[in-house]
């Protein structure tokens, strides 16, 4: 069996003000698999944390169920597969990092010598070593944040849950966040993870299921949006013709020659060199014409391409395209 | 067990780091050095009788305010500022948290307890040399008395963890469990009064209303051996464990009840 998570109808309802209900999460179907980076994107208030919280039982579902590793979610034993970091986690202040690390070390039942290599590892590897003595009242955000990874690493989990893990992380510290959770992945462990930074998603993630208002509108393969998304290409010359300048205007309406290049009055080929100052002519072809394009390139001996960019759709495009659907 | 005794052993360690424990502790110490054997020199002819009855009642009011502050405050701001969350996403059960909660409460304050008892028989020495009395001191009177004191703490504590474990604003568990710190001191004179021949003139509801709440709330008066203390009065050993007995089934049904609500409660 390859599935780490399994929801099946999983809802949550809310009660709000003046016996209001708020339906916080509707019929939830998830699959996510063993060695998968899923990431859960949505708008705020769409049922991120919610979905979160119920699989770490914080909270209990209206209706429906949840399966970690098989495991029923009415069973406590499930989570000692999972290692959960919350959104903006808050850890006793009073505690050093070490000592943290070290309770939840004792919690997982870990030995005390596997306490205190996986706690030295750790704290070296997220960069609070020096700090590991200080109590965490005096970390600032982002150590917060790392040592929150930390404390749900350190019992080497089959299965993270991570809420907003690059939150309150500087580039450096969210470098070094992307990097663990791709070390996870190549480790095959599932890491489930909710985030607001598409970039975070395209790079990290294998599958991408985006929610709104409470209901799941997509679960798709990162590879498979980036493939249907593309809606052309973008090519950039080295050298281009005026013939074959002429050529690209007549198939393509979004074209850029290099400010002194004026096909019209310069029959003769004009060598446009690309630099370091951008000189570059560029244009954007259909995804249906490149065949003809290459062909008509080849047999244009004083035209060259530098470079061939597909143009796509991506993630940003459509997650705006499914937030906005009502 | 062992989960229980590792957030025990953690609520331990954020009490005793408490700025306000400390804080408590040290005033209270210097109290029991100076200010108890002074007052007590102006007794005359009973310095160390006022000394053991004065030490006591610092105990007892110090102690209390330790138990209600950070009874009240642990779980509370546990809830309040999310620190329950990542224990909760552990292999740990509610009832594992509530115990072990309570239990490093406990240890908070008999640590508080026995430090400011081990205080007070420093002020008690000095202030038993300034007159000679004629009742010996009784230790094992005065232990027992801290002890019961400490007893009757844990039940105000259990309280503090009950109203915790379902209020979302600080203020219901702190004056819900003075209250029954109130309540549990006067219960017994008002239950003595009932069935003394003055009280079978009361109304009917307030006697209704008087039983009722000397069943429900804890007998903090039958854990007072302050007295004995003082005078180095005899105590039944048969007696002491009977209310031993009571105190401990007490604390059970509340904590049991802290634990039914606390499961069903939601981390938001």
């Amino acid at each position: 069996m390859n599935t780490a998570i399994k929801t099946e109808g999983l809802s949550k309802t809310y009660k709000g003000k003046k016996g209001k209900h708020v339906d916080a999460l509707k019929d939830l179907n998830l699959d996510v698999q063993k060695g998968e980076v899923f990431g859960f994107l949505g708008p705020n208030g769409a049922g991120k944390t919610t979905t979160i919280k119920l699989l770490m039982g914080l909270i209990y579902p209206t209706s429906g169920e949840f399966y970690i590793n098989g495991i029923a979610g009415t069973s406590l034993s499930y989570k000692k597969m999972a290692g959960y970091l919350s959104e903006n986690p808050s850890f006793y202040d009073y505690l050093t990092g070490e000592e943290l690390l070290s309770f939840v070390g004792r919690t997982f039942k870990m030995s005390a010598d596997a306490i205190l290599e996986g706690s030295d590892r750790l704290l070296k590897l997220l960069d609070l070593y020096d700090a590991r003595k200080r109590p965490i009242k005096g970390y600032s955000k982002g150590m917060v944040q790392r040592l929150g990874l930390a404390q749900c690493l350190i019992h080497d989990p089959d299965i993270l849950i991570l809420d907003e893990p690059m939150s309150g992380l500087d580039p450096i510290g969210r470098i070094l966040v992307r990097d663990i959770i791709l070390d996870l992945k190549s480790k095959g462990k599932c890491v489930f993870m909710s985030t607001h930074i598409l970039n975070d998603i395209e790079t990290i993630c294998d599958r991408v299921g985006i929610i709104v208002k409470g209901e799941l509108r997509l679960v798709e393969s990162i590879r498979d949006i980036m493939a249907k998304g593309i809606k052309g290409y973008l090519l950039t010359f080295n050298t281009i013709s005026g013939h074959m300048a002429n050529f690209f205007k007549t198939i393509s309406e979004d074209i850029e020659l290099t400010k002194d290049f004026s096909p019209d009055n310069s029959p003769s080929p004009l060598l446009v060199k690309g630099g370091k100052g951008g000189l570059f002519s560029t244009c954007i072809i259909k995804q249906e014409d490149l065949e003809s394009v290459l062909s008509e390139v080849i047999k244009d001996k004083e035209t060259s391409i530098q470079m061939i960019e597909p143009v796509r759709k991506g993630l940003e495009e459509l997650f705006t395209e499914i937030a906005n659907e009502d | 067990m062992v989960i229980i005794l590792e957030i025990a052993k953690i609520t331990f360690k954020g009490g005793m780091r408490d700025k306000v424990f400390i804080t408590l502790l040290a005033v209270s110490i210097l109290c029991f050095i100076i200010l108890v054997p002074a007052i007590s020199s102006l007794s005359m002819r009973q310095p160390r009788e006022v000394s053991v009855g004065l030490s006591l009642s610092i105990i007892s009011f110090v102690s209390l305010i330790l138990t209600i502050f950070l009874g009240v405050n642990l779980v509370y701001r546990d809830m309040e500022r999310r620190f329950a969350h990542p224990v909760i996403s552990m292999p740990v059960s509610r009832e594992a948290f509530i115990l072990g909660k309570f239990l490093g409460l406990s240890g908070i304050i008999g640590s508080g307890v026995a430090i400011l008892s081990a205080f007070s028989l420093i002020g008690i020495t000095i202030a038993s040399r300034l007159y000679q009395s004629s009742i010996p001191m009784s230790y094992e009177n005065f232990i027992a008395a801290v002890f019961f004191e400490f007893i009757a703490l844990i039940i105000v504590a259990s309280a503090s963890i009950l109203f915790s474990s379902f209020s979302t604003n600080l203020f219901l568990p702190l004056f819900a469990t003075v209250g029954v710190y109130i309540i549990g001191n006067v219960t017994q004179a008002v239950m003595d009064y009932i069935n003394s021949p003055h009280g079978t003139k009361l109304p009917s509801p307030s006697i209704y209303l008087s039983k009722t709440a000397y069943y429900i709330f804890p007998n903090l008066t039958a854990l007072d051996f302050k007295f004995n203390a003082i005078y180095s009065l005899p105590t039944s050993p048969a007696y002491m464990l009977t209310v031993l007995s009571y105190a401990i089934l007490y604390i059970i049904i509340v904590l049991g009840i802290s634990v039914l609500i606390f499961r069903r409660r939601e981390l938001l």
